[in-house]
């Protein structure tokens, strides 16, 4: 064991970098590129959005004053669909689908039902529609902070690639919680899961929060939604060691919404094809704003032989004090044992013109795309087994040549 | 890490992006080390890092990520990197190498990381060189979080088999 910390401790030395690597480093940082057609682009959109939202504002504010009867006709709750589902990562369209919990009283910014809103902190979150396509739960809402300060969110691109697509962005709010349904047994953490969206004011933010079940439940349920913590990045606040932890706030906000499952326009395919060596792909499930790859992944598990109890508590003693000191439950050596080490294995997809999916992540065996509003009648999809194979590629010819495995699936 | 000056790179700023590369240098350097043999690929996926992050860097979501986002794409540039070098010398077989005890303490440290497999190896210069989290870690290399303990597990076995088997004077 002396020997593995002194291994560490030597790794963590500084290291002295060869000159020749550094110099070619140094020289590529002083021939850095013009980038100005993307340059100009992003302007554009910058100008773009903050014309839009200063417009917004000025008529909002301005305009409305005067004339407080039509600023009811600008309706926000019941039909933030509307407003975000062209920006947002999982972008579609959504205004038809999602099911409105509820609007917005006439002569007032007020839901007509406050059964889906709830306040704490100063911040009031108010659900506005759901939709679940039977693998996640897409759910809007509008989120109003007293102390404002919410223009200074900063944006992300949610367009596939830069340059190459008419380009998007999005504004985010992070979220601590977990979520449950009610009658099935499925629940989770919403480390994954932030808000999408955009700011209307400095107080008022409407956005979506995509919620995967990780199953294919067929029925309708109610969502129980626990936010514990929202936070934010300020554009303008930007040097500190954790830029949003000067946006956070701690509170409780629950609510629990019922959801009924689109089965109309979502398909399920069952694929079952596999290299010799394991590696495959189950099924795929398609709906209008997602593609989900169901993998099959080689994995092992460690027994009692090749690793004693001793030799976990060796590798884990310090670990498991921080994870406790952290307030977490630790990993057992129980645990550990039954755990699933699985093969490194990424996946990509194209649909019937070749144009590659926005991958969005992997996790658990299951690959998520963002379909984009694009025509999916077929899918050519590909499994590679080491880092770079197939991902982060756009030409389906190099992916080929890289992939361990090429699956053809009909959708329609 | 300088958000200041993530803000700066975002919006195309040279001097800004330079110095955000340079304080992350000898970072890149470890960890394209720990793929890649010799310095003269290190140094060229480190420049194709550069210039990819030049171009990308206003896709970045969330600032606090530019660390994780810039060492994921300098592995995937060391992956690309080391496949092409595979095809050039498919058949060629690495010579063996022997160290004894005595040689031990001139081996680089990153040198002896090389008993590991590459996906050891760069977990634990991820993990215990440059301090990234577990959660981070799974981000940058498309894994579960079980999986990426589990190998850390596994790389702590293999250097004790190692160190063992050197002992013994045994190949590695």
């Amino acid at each position: 064991m002396k020997r593995y910390e002194e291994f560490i401790e030597g790794l963590q030395q500084d290291t002295e970098i060869p000159v020749e690597v550094w110099s070619k480093f140094e020289k590529t940082l002083s021939e850095l590129p013009e980038i100005s057609t993307q340059k100009n682009k992003v302007t554009k959109r910058w100008i773009k959005v903050a014309a839009s939202v200063a417009a917004v504002l000025a008529f909002g504010v301005g305009f409305c004053y005067a004339n407080p009867t039509l600023a009811a006709k600008i309706p926000i709750i019941g039909r933030i669909f509307e407003r975000i589902e062209d920006d947002v990562t999982f972008s579609g369209n959504y205004k038809e689908k999602g099911n409105i919990l509820t609007a917005e009283q006439e002569n007032a910014s007020e839901p007509v039902d406050t059964t889906y809103t709830v306040k704490d902190q100063g911040v009031e979150i108010t659900a506005s529609e759901i939709y679940c396509d039977g693998y996640s739960i897409f759910l809007t809402a509008k989120i109003q902070v007293e102390a404002g300060g919410l223009s200074n969110i900063s944006a992300h691109y949610t367009s596939r690639f830069i340059g190459e697509d008419e380009e998007t962005t999005a504004q985010g709010i992070y979220t601590d919680g977990n979520w449950s349904l009610k009658n099935g047994n499925l629940s989770g953490n919403l480390i994954n899961s932030d808000f999408e969206g955009s700011v209307l004011d400095d107080n008022t933010y409407v956005g979506m929060i995509k919620i995967n079940l990780d199953e294919l439940p067929t029925n309708g349920d109610v969502l129980n939604l626990q936010l514990s913590q929202i936070g934010y990045d300020d554009l303008n606040e930007a040097d500190s060691e954790d830029i949003s932890a000067s946006h956070r706030i701690e509170g409780n906000w629950s609510l629990s919404i019922p959801y009924s499952v689109d089965t109309e326009n979502t398909r399920e395919i069952v694929v079952n094809e596999k290299t010799e060596d394991g590696f495959g792909i189950s099924k795929v499930f398609v709906s209008p704003y997602q593609l989900v790859v169901y993998m099959d992944i080689p994995y092992t598990t460690l027994n009692e032989d090749e690793f004693t109890k001793e030799d976990f508590e060796a590798a884990w003693a310090e670990k498991t004090k921080g994870i406790e000191d952290a307030g977490e439950s630790p990993v057992t050596y129980e645990d550990y044992l039954k755990e699933k080490q699985y093969e490194y294995c990424e996946v990509s997809a194209f649909n019937q013109d070749g144009e590659v999916l926005l991958m969005e992540e992997i996790e658990n065996g299951q690959g998520v795309f963002a379909a984009k509003g694009m025509d999916i009648s077929q899918l050519q999809i590909f499994l590679g087994k080491e880092v770079g194979d197939v991902v982060a590629e756009s030409d389906i010819n190099v992916v080929r040549e890289n992939a361990i495995l090429e699956v053809d699936v009909e959708v329609k | 890490m300088n958000v200041l000056l993530i803000q700066k790179a975002k919006r195309h700023d040279r001097e800004a992006f330079t110095e955000l590369m340079r304080s992350n240098g000898e970072s890149m350097y470890k960890v394209a080390k720990a793929i890649l043999k010799n310095d003269e690929d290190v140094a060229d996926a480190m420049q194709e890092t550069a210039l990819t992050c030049w171009e990308k860097i206003e896709t970045l979501k969330r600032d606090d990520y530019f660390k994780t986002w810039l060492i994921r794409i300098l592995i995937n540039k060391c992956n690309a990197i080391y496949r092409q070098k595979k095809k050039l010398i498919s058949n060629e077989n690495l010579p063996e190498t022997v160290v004894t005890e005595d040689e031990y303490t001139n081996v680089e440290w990153l040198e002896l990381l090389k008993c590991l497999e590459e996906k050891y190896r760069t977990i634990i210069i991820l993990y215990y060189v440059e301090g990234f989290k577990v959660k981070e870690i799974a981000q940058i290399l498309e894994v579960s979080e079980s999986a990426v303990k589990g190998r850390m597990v596994t790389a702590r076995k293999k250097m004790e088999s190692f160190y063992r088997s050197r002992k013994e004077g045994k190949l590695i």
